[in-house]
């Protein structure tokens, strides 16, 4: 129980010390960014760390409050939630695939867009983001980048204030609205619109768009989809090139489970970036059924 | 350029940050318990080219100990652009399993 105690203190008053005082030098001077990191643990208890997951829970509510309060003053404040990661810390623990190295993180941190699976821009922002990084101003913390001139101008009305930094590799081409891993390919729609499409832009004329942006039909899409079939699944017809080439990667190396769970990893850190609908085009995935015959008999 | 405070500086994901911002920064502190540590990290920022780079010991959980860390950063550096907080520790998983009975 102590340790517990100890644990909730240093993981989570100790937060506290530190990021209040600093919060309210940087409010008088209108001014800055406070970035803490909390950890994905404290999404959810788990079994084996519930206590680190509490307290780290106990920092990502405590961090929500000042972001959007601080930013009228001038202050952004970010919440980055690491996966796994290989450090001094986790040295115990098993690594798997999902495990990413400080470095990357890191790299994370410093400009969000060299890991995010979506260039994000802050909902109200206009469209307007950094020249550089092409992320709300806020979201990157690349001291190079850093004018808190150019943020007054290009202040956005909500504040990107919460980074979720999932392990699974991002592919270095996603673009705003899509993404690609390992062989996946789909689409994230904001605002109940799909990418590349006029704001608000539904049915069938804006499927026809995403699958355009993916090589596939839409119509054919959204028929298949019907029918529980992906359109691009393998020799059922006229796939598009991109769709094969992924289908053709989908059959590589990876196992697919593994894939699959990359995939939950990125739709959870699309949504926690702050899409409010997802999209995932998932390829056919039959043949990795039990009853699938590898061999003859 | 910037002025960075990073509160927990030898976690190894700071340690990575602040090699990631050694070129951009103009000033910056590094804040933790172990002095050893810190000091490692210090001179190898310095080493690799941070312009400059100050090291402050902190173990105490206490508030004001917080606060006057903090004015001494602010009157190193001229003011804090970025604060990054990153300190944190992991239970060893037995001893922070309560026991239900």
């Amino acid at each position: 129980m102590e340790l517990t105690v100890r644990e909730l203190q240093t993981n989570g008053h100790l937060r506290r010390c530190s990021g209040h005082p600093l919060a309210n030098r940087m409010a008088q001077r209108r001014e800055g960014i406070i970035a803490a990191i909390s950890s994905v643990a404290g999404d959810r208890g788990r079994g084996s760390n519930y206590v680190y997951g509490s307290a780290k829970a106990l920092v990502t509510a405590f961090l929500s409050r000042p972001a959007p309060t601080m930013h009228p003053c001038g202050v952004a404040v970010i919440t980055i939630k690491p996966g796994f990661v290989d450090t001094p810390m986790t040295a115990a623990f098993r690594k798997g695939v999902l495990w990413a190295h400080p470095s990357g993180i890191a790299r994370g941190i410093v400009r969000p867009s060299n890991v995010s699976a979506v260039r994000y821009t802050c909902p109200g922002s206009g469209g307007r983001s950094c020249s550089s990084c092409g992320l709300c101003p806020r979201a990157s913390l690349s001291a190079c980048h850093f004018s808190p001139a150019a943020q007054r101008k290009n202040c956005v009305r909500r504040p990107f204030n919460c980074i979720s930094y999932y392990t699974a590799p991002i592919p270095e081409n996603a673009c705003e609205g899509s993404y690609r891993l390992n062989g996946h390919h789909g689409v994230l729609a904001r605002h109940a619109s799909l990418p590349n499409s006029p704001a608000g832009e539904r049915g069938p004329r804006a499927r026809n768009r995403a699958g355009g942006e993916l090589g596939v039909d839409g119509r054919r899409g959204a028929a298949a989809s019907r029918r529980g079939v992906h359109p691009a699944s393998p020799g059922r017809g006229r796939e598009s090139g991109r769709m094969r080439r992924a289908n053709a990667r989908a059959d590589g190396a990876a196992p697919i489970a593994e894939r699959l769970v990359r995939l939950l990893f990125l739709l959870a850190a699309l949504r926690d970036a702050g899409a409010r609908s997802r999209i995932a085009l998932i390829p056919y995935l039959a043949y990795a059924r039990q009853e699938r015959r590898t061999e003859s008999r | 350029m910037s002025r960075i405070l990073v509160v927990g500086a030898t976690s190894a994901i700071a340690e990575a940050t602040n090699a990631c911002w050694r070129r951009a920064a103009m000033r910056s502190i590094l804040v933790a318990r172990n002095e050893q540590m810190l000091a490692a990290i210090a001179a190898d920022l310095t080493v690799r080219g941070s312009p400059r780079v100050a090291t402050e010991s902190l173990g105490c959980q206490r508030s004001v100990c917080h606060e006057a860390m903090l004015e001494r950063a602010e009157r190193f550096l001229g003011g804090i652009d970025i604060g990054l907080i990153a300190y944190g520790t992991f239970p060893i998983r037995s001893g922070a399993r309560p026991r239900w009975n």
